[in-house]
């Protein structure tokens, strides 16, 4: 059943200016009121003038869009209002269990059905002290939290507006919505796999159902290894299910039925799989071939995808911007339009042997793999910050392997338990399983993979276009091709050379990076300063001796800082200040020294010593790195401002290592800021003793998250801050900042800032002149 | 009013419809009026159709007669007539009715091989129609048999009956792979009379979709003989 690419597709112009219209919408805010009053106008007019119909009707379907992402945009969660006035509730909620995220954690996502006996919808992350299921319906006491996403930081949108804890026993209720039986069935089935698979359930669980329960040892091979595509419910399996099940029905049946009775089934499978966007996707797609089909008429490609993307986007217009949606349809673009028109043999040799025709089909199928792999990379550069073209032999076996491992795992699903047959079937599954394993750490050391390269939306753009150019020679659209090739090229020469950096861009980030520090300063040449790299893997046990393979691990850095310095287009620390070697301030370090290029380090004399450091340097993770030891106060220049160490000086010795962290201040014409990394008083009255004049700064980085034993009345009046800011999270182990700290920090009046509510960014860094 | 309300409800949905599944031209994409106008006029004009002046008994577009096909093989049957030459859109129409599931070439067929019935004196009087039988597997398979269809549509638009008195007995491979001698050695016995009352002293009208050698159509017309078949007449869609 192959779409033909010929025939019309009146869809497609109104479908993208549709979408031209969302996109519009996200950038620029415009009145409800007056779109409106534009569409009605545009309406009115299409009636009376016959001849530029077309046109206004084109135009109407950009000003509906729009209208379509502005109403989306004022639905805004009725919780996140209650908690904008609030900073945390303890109420009664009655919700229903949706989904689980982390069974060892008990944290579920849940939709919430009522707050203190009012009803109330809103989706909401519950962490529970006791185990619920999917499917059914609780009341409980809860505290509940906004989840604040970071402004600067939280890169990828959020369904959920608020986290709960549970503070009361849950009681349960009786479901009286379908969703909920289908939530329940979808835990059953499950279960019901892990009974019968054991510990291999996983990889059924994730072919069926979408689920994410995979070790992220393997979710990581298997992006290196460019297949992970085959493991999340895609476009893919639906054609699967789809032969499948029709081939099934059309032994009893005709084929028009066996294909109205594949509808009902494919749907129930989506909502167990909570409508994943690239299944929706594809369903649509199928049921229009079907529908052109018993029409007896031929549909195009581009007339399917338009429409389903155009049914996607009005029923919820936020799923454009869904990367699985994006990738989706990238991919179906390629396999409709992407393919080259040559052949390895003539046309009537395929026809008549079956030998030319599959090494003709293998040769396609390589050939796609490796053009959707190429066409998809500035996505997932962009977004993830990987590429791999280890895909295209991955594939290979991978393909043919999971579509037998697919309908296996479907047979397992529903053979009963007990059974000699199940547990055949549960035998060919292992020895599948294994032979997958081994194809997955096979492909992952092939070397074809790029990680941690994330692009800024500029280059992404750049690449994207000479992709698409690349596709016009592939097509054979030589001319085409050749019209374009100025145009484009002066388009990429444009997105590359847009600066990295403008005034507006030099500022001080102190990062909301948990448990930890991690504070960024942009000088206004472009320049890059970074004090500390946040948390490691134990991070909230900075005591604790953490191993050097857990420093590899990930860290906050590699999952946040990473994409984010990615976007801005960072790819260089000029300095790295490291204040000592507890891993919440240098848990990121062999991350960071992994993926981006670092001109000098700042480090106490102290930290040197360190077995840490021996093992860093033994592994020659500095490269080419100029390491600076700090073993007295002195003074750099970057960039017109000043950056000064404080201490520890030559004559200080410390009694413990968050005393002997570097302390130092950075000073601009108008104002100075000083970092003090996690010192504590002992060390803070030296300073004050020694250096009372030098202490002086507008901003100030508070000593240690705001611990009780650091921060003295002395220190702060010796510093006088107008504004400090305190890295810790909210609602940590350790209560910092503790409310003593707090309440010394008011008396000097100065402005309160917590990275716990979101990153701190101080804009501007006025350079001296 | 209620037919009137009704009428307007179906036109707004199959405007709908349209709107989804534009009707198009199966063989090019082009855009049509009318799902079963089948073909667009571009496709039409390319269309080439066998006129007059064949060889009467294998409708050879040979110009010497007697025929060199009739003289090397006896045919069994009377008289073989075809509507168009097998090339350019005929050829991938017949595809598509064959291997596509597309049902709708079959009426559009139907219509010359029903006015040739009607305009040709040696095609008058027959009793009956019949096709050439697809075998169960294949039929399954497929889901319907093609010449069925189009023979069927035939029966219909000239008020002729439709009787399928032969089956096909042996799974044949294609034909189209096949040379001429290895084709009627791939058929032979691969046909029987399923009803010989039904045959016997009868006129038939044989229909079949394309005419390469002749040797299905011989074959069969050798069963009917057999059963004691007054006159067997061929009519095919196409001829290569």
């Amino acid at each position: 059943m192959e779409a033909n690419s010929k025939a019309p597709a009146p869809f497609v112009l109104p479908v993208i200016f549709w979408i031209i219209g969302i996109i519009l919408a996200k950038i620029i805010q415009i009145n409800i009121l007056f779109l409106l009053i534009l569409a009605s106008g545009l309406l009115i007019l299409g009636v009376f003038c016959k001849k530029i119909r077309l046109i206004l009707l084109i135009i109407l379907f950009l000003v509906l869009g729009m209208l379509r992402f502005s109403i989306v945009k004022k639905e805004s969660s009725p919780l996140a209002l209650i908690l904008q006035e609030n900073e945390h509730l303890q109420q009664e909620i009655c919700f229903t269990v949706t989904n689980v995220f982390s069974v060892e954690e008990m944290r579920y996502a849940v939709e919430l059905d009522s707050l203190a006996g009012f009803p109330l919808q809103d989706n909401i992350i519950l962490s529970c002290s006791e185990k619920i299921l999917p499917g059914k319906s609780y009341c409980l006491l809860a505290e509940i939290y906004p989840l604040v996403r970071d402004p600067i930081l939280d890169i990828y949108p959020n369904r959920y507006s608020a986290i709960g804890y549970q503070l009361g026993k849950a009681k349960s209720i009786d479901a009286k919505d379908v969703r909920d039986y289908l939530g329940r069935l979808r835990y059953k089935l499950l279960s019901s796999l892990e009974i019968k698979l054991g510990d291999q359930a996983d990889w059924a669980k994730a072919l069926l159902f979408g689920e994410s329960g995979l070790k992220q040892e393997y979710i990581n091979q298997l992006t290196e290894a460019g297949i992970i595509h085959l493991v999340v419910v895609s476009g893919m399996h639906i054609w699967l299910i789809y032969m499948i099940i029709v081939s099934f029905f059309r032994i009893f049946f005709r084929r028009e039925l066996a294909e109205f009775l594949f509808l009902p089934s494919i749907l129930l499978y989506a909502s167990l799989n909570n409508w994943a966007p690239s299944v929706t996707r594809s369903i649509i797609m199928i049921s229009i071939v079907i529908l052109a089909r018993w029409l007896q008429s031929p549909v195009s490609g581009a007339q399917t995808m338009a429409l389903s993307i155009f049914i996607i986007t009005l029923l919820s217009p936020m799923q454009l911007f869904n990367i699985g949606l994006q990738l989706s349809y990238i991919s179906i673009l390629v396999i409709f339009y992407g393919l080259p028109h040559f052949r390895l043999f003539a046309q009537n040799k395929i026809l008549n042997n079956s030998v030319y025709k599959m090494l003709e089909n293998i040769k396609e199928g390589i050939l796609l793999s490796t053009l959707i792999s190429i066409a998809i990379t500035p996505f997932t550069l962009y977004y993830f910050g990987t590429a791999s073209l280890n895909g295209i032999i991955g594939n290979i076996i991978g393909i043919p392997l999971m579509s037998i491992m697919l309908p296996l795992s479907m047979l397992v699903l529903i053979s009963p338990q007990g059974w000699y047959i199940t547990k055949l079937f549960v035998l060919c599954y292992k020895a599948l399983n294994s032979l997958w394993i081994s194809w997955i750490q096979f492909c992952h050391t092939l070397p074809f993979s790029l990680s941690a390269n994330y692009l800024s939306l500029y280059q992404a753009l750049a690449l994207a276009i000479v992709i698409l150019w690349c596709f016009l020679l592939i097509r054979s659209k030589y001319k085409t091709a050749l019209k374009t090739l100025i145009p484009a090229s002066l388009l990429v020469m444009g997105f590359m050379l847009i600066p990295n950096i403008n005034k507006q861009d030099a500022s001080i980030y102190v990062f909301n990076c948990g448990m930890g520090d991690c504070t960024l300063i942009r000088f206004q040449d472009g320049k890059t300063m970074l004090i500390d790299t946040g948390g490691g893997k134990n991070f909230g046990t900075p005591e604790a001796f953490v191993n050097e393979v857990d420093y590899q691990q990930e860290s906050w850095l590699s999952k946040n800082l990473l994409p984010w310095l990615g976007k801005k287009g960072i790819n260089r620390i000029d300095y790295l200040i490291l204040t000592h070697l507890h891993n919440d301030h240098c848990g990121g370090l062999i991350t960071l020294l992994n993926h981006k290029k670092i001109g000098h380090i700042f480090v106490s004399d102290e930290s040197v010593e360190q077995d840490f450091w021996n093992y860093a340097q033994k592994q020659k993770y500095f490269g080419s790195a100029k390491i600076h030891t700090i073993n007295d106060t002195c003074s750099f220049f970057i960039d017109k401002a000043r950056l000064k160490f404080l201490h520890p000086d030559k004559n200080y010795l410390p009694h413990n290592e968050n005393n002997a962290s570097l302390v130092c201040r950075l000073d601009t014409k108008k104002e100075s800021i000083l970092f003090t990394g996690d010192i504590e008083s002992e060390a803070e009255f030296y300073l004050v003793d020694n250096y009372a004049k030098e202490l002086k700064a507008n901003y100030l980085k508070i000593p240690h998250h705001g611990s009780r034993s650091s921060s003295s009345t002395e220190f702060l009046e010796a510093v006088s801050p107008q504004e400090v800011w305190i890295t810790a999270p909210r609602k940590n182990i350790y209560r910092f900042p503790h409310p003593d700290t707090m309440q010394r920090i008011q008396k000097q009046q100065a402005k309160i800032l917590l990275t716990g509510n979101g990153t701190i960014r101080k804009i501007g860094i006025p350079a001296k002149e | 009013m209620e037919g009137g309300f009704l009428k307007q409800l179906k036109k707004l949905w199959n405007n709908f419809l349209e709107l989804i599944v534009p009707p198009a031209c199966l063989v090019c994409g082009n855009r049509i009026e009318d799902r079963t106008q089948v073909i667009c006029e571009f496709c039409e004009a390319k269309l080439s159709l066998i006129g007059e002046g064949t060889c009467p008994v294998c409708g050879s577009e040979n110009k010497e007669l007697p025929c060199e096909v009739c003289l090397e093989g006896q045919f069994e049957f009377d008289s073989a007539r075809s509507i168009f030459r097998y090339i350019g859109p005929i050829r991938e129409l017949i595809h598509i009715l064959k291997y596509e599931g597309y049902t709708y070439p079959a009426g559009y067929f139907a219509l010359p091989i029903a006015e040739l019935i009607e305009s040709e004196p040696s095609l008058k009087n027959h009793d009956y129609i019949c096709a050439v039988p697809l075998h169960r597997v294949r039929k399954r398979e497929r889901g319907y048999n093609q010449t069925d269809l189009i023979a069927y549509a035939v029966s219909k638009l000239i008020c002729m009956p439709y009787l399928n008195p032969v089956t096909r007995r042996i799974n044949t491979f294609s034909q189209t792979l096949l040379s001429k001698e290895h084709r009627i050695a791939n058929l032979s016995g691969a046909f029987t009379v399923k009803h010989k009352d039904q045959v016997t002293g009868k006129k038939i009208i044989l229909i079949d979709d394309v005419f390469t050698t002749g040797s299905t159509l011989n074959e069969i017309a050798k069963t009917l003989r057999a059963a004691g078949a007054k006159k067997i007449s061929t009519i095919t869609v196409a001829r290569a």
